[in-house]
């Protein structure tokens, strides 16, 4: 029975002892809960992380679409999460998509300090914000490879290989597809 | 088990408290830390209608300032605009446009002048609130060039015939040598854009026509010969431009910033554009795009 006892203990697992966590919510499937994590912390296109003044001089304007850019990174995941399936069942016989993306989904529970790091920022203190917002999402990128790892039980090198080949996967499909376009473009223009 | 359930809602109930504030609150106030920037706009190369390829690059073109004058004007972090310009000019219509631009934008503009920012260079300038170049800038070039290429020698040592059906007797003007007639409707072109400049330079700088007219001749001037003659206001490197941009927008402690240049993937987009061109053509192709380039040249310039 995955209560919400049960996913509120999952997600203080993932801070305290992410492995066990990770995969008892691969076994588990927390999908409702991963999947509305994931779009949770995906919402961070909204908030321009310059909002608060950028003290190095160089300059991010806001996004031209914020919500395009948040259906982007949604596709964009959805992508790595079927090339990390992929990838992990060419070598292992272990776990599933729907497990995955319930692990990874809970593992992207850090991401939502995010939320109040921007606030912080606005509020007059950029510099440590951006600090600790980046050892936020360096925390969230090692516990994707640890959901990688405890859904497919797969060894740590496998997991990072996984993680890195799915990356790279997903930006070669958009290289391509660019690519692809431009050509087409580039002979419209030349026609 | 119990801290760790603590600590679960902690995060969910301040994650979802500072996504409310960051979505219903109030944005930053002016005057708050990050709202004194300045943004720096570098404009590099010939002024032209449309640039190479998707992204452009290498000329400065009134699409490309439209987009960075918008993004400024957007952003209320943005108080001011520095163009930095090191330019010799290029197409009228274009200068005229960005010219325009530039006038109607609503945030204070200050034009820092790099290694020149000669004739139509200067034409954008001078639309600035004010400007500022360096002592050994080279400015001016006030005038206008025209030159109409003839191609008959050229086609007839390809052997390629033309003939030209026309309606209207100087229709064909520009693909064969001027008749005498012809020579003065060009000059009476060239005049007529002349005093376009004249009147945007005396306009925008707040000159008398006349003074502007007597420096209209093509001269260049150093940037302290220009400040002398009322050309432009100051002396100074991009930092007194941004300085001055901050005195105008009335921040005390303006931050430069700049629109990060193209990333690597952006790059590699424009790459696979010109290749995809290059592609698409060959030695004849190109010889023929030369002419057709040549034919379709407007014929005056700044």
């Amino acid at each position: 029975m995955k209560s919400a006892a049960n996913l509120v203990d999952r997600l203080g697992g993932i801070l305290t002892r992410p492995t066990g966590a990770l995969r008892a919510a691969a076994e588990e499937r927390h999908l409702a809960a991963a999947i509305g994590l994931i779009l949770l912390a995906s919402l961070r296109p909204f908030f321009s992380p310059a909002e608060g003044g950028d003290p190095i001089g160089s300059y991010v304007p806001p996004a031209p679409s914020p919500a395009g850019e948040w259906a982007l990174g949604i596709v964009l995941t959805a992508l790595f999460l079927l090339s990390v399936h992929l990838i992990a069942r060419a070598y292992t016989d272990h776990g599933s998509l729907l497990g995955l993306i319930s692990a990874y989904g809970l593992a992207a529970f850090p991401k939502l300090l995010h939320f109040p790091l921007l606030l912080w920022a606005r509020t007059g203190a950029p510099q440590p914000a951006a600090v600790v917002s980046y050892a936020v999402s360096l925390w969230a990128l090692v516990l994707t490879v640890l959901a990688v790892r405890e859904s497919y039980r797969l060894r740590t090198a496998g997991a990072v290989v996984t993680v890195i080949a799915a990356a790279g996967a997903v930006l070669l499909l958009l290289t391509l597809l660019a690519i692809g376009s431009l050509l087409l473009l580039g002979l419209a223009l030349t026609a | 088990m119990r801290i760790q359930r603590l600590l679960v809602w902690g995060i969910l109930i301040v994650a979802v408290v500072s996504l409310g504030v960051l979505l219903f609150g109030p944005g930053p106030a002016s005057g708050d830390v990050g709202n004194n920037k300045v943004l720096v706009v570098r404009l590099y190369g010939a002024i032209e209608e449309s640039g190479m390829g998707i992204l452009g690059g290498g000329s400065i073109t009134p699409e490309f300032v439209a987009k960075q004058l918008a993004r400024a004007e957007a952003d209320p972090r943005v108080q001011a605009v520095v163009l930095r310009v090191s330019s010799p000019g290029g197409s009228i219509a274009a200068s005229q446009e960005i010219y325009s631009l530039i006038a109607r934008f609503p945030k204070p503009v200050v034009v820092s002048m790099g290694d020149q920012a000669a004739s139509g260079g200067y034409y954008i300038s001078a639309a600035a609130d004010a400007i500022v170049a360096n002592p050994g800038t080279i400015t001016g070039s006030i005038g206008v060039i025209s030159a109409v290429t003839n191609l008959e020698g050229l086609y007839e040592k390809l052997g390629i015939e033309v003939e030209i059906i026309k309606t209207g007797e100087h229709k064909d003007m520009l693909q064969r040598a001027l008749t005498d007639e012809e020579r003065q409707l060009m000059q009476d072109l060239s005049d007529e854009a002349w005093r376009q400049f004249v009147e945007a330079v005396a306009e925008g700088r707040g000159l008398d026509v006349a003074h502007v007219e007597q420096l209209a001749t093509g001269e260049v001037f150093t940037g302290s010969q220009a400040l002398e003659l009322g050309l432009v206001d100051r002396l100074g490197d991009l930092d007194a431009a941004v300085q001055l941009a901050g005195e105008l927008a009335g921040i005390d402690d303006p931050v430069p910033v700049e629109i990060e240049s193209p990333t690597l993937w952006q790059q590699l987009l424009g790459s696979v554009v010109s290749i995809a061109r290059s592609a698409r053509t060959h030695e004849l192709a190109d010889l023929f795009e030369t002419i057709e380039g040549l034919k379709a040249a407007p014929p005056l310039r700044y």
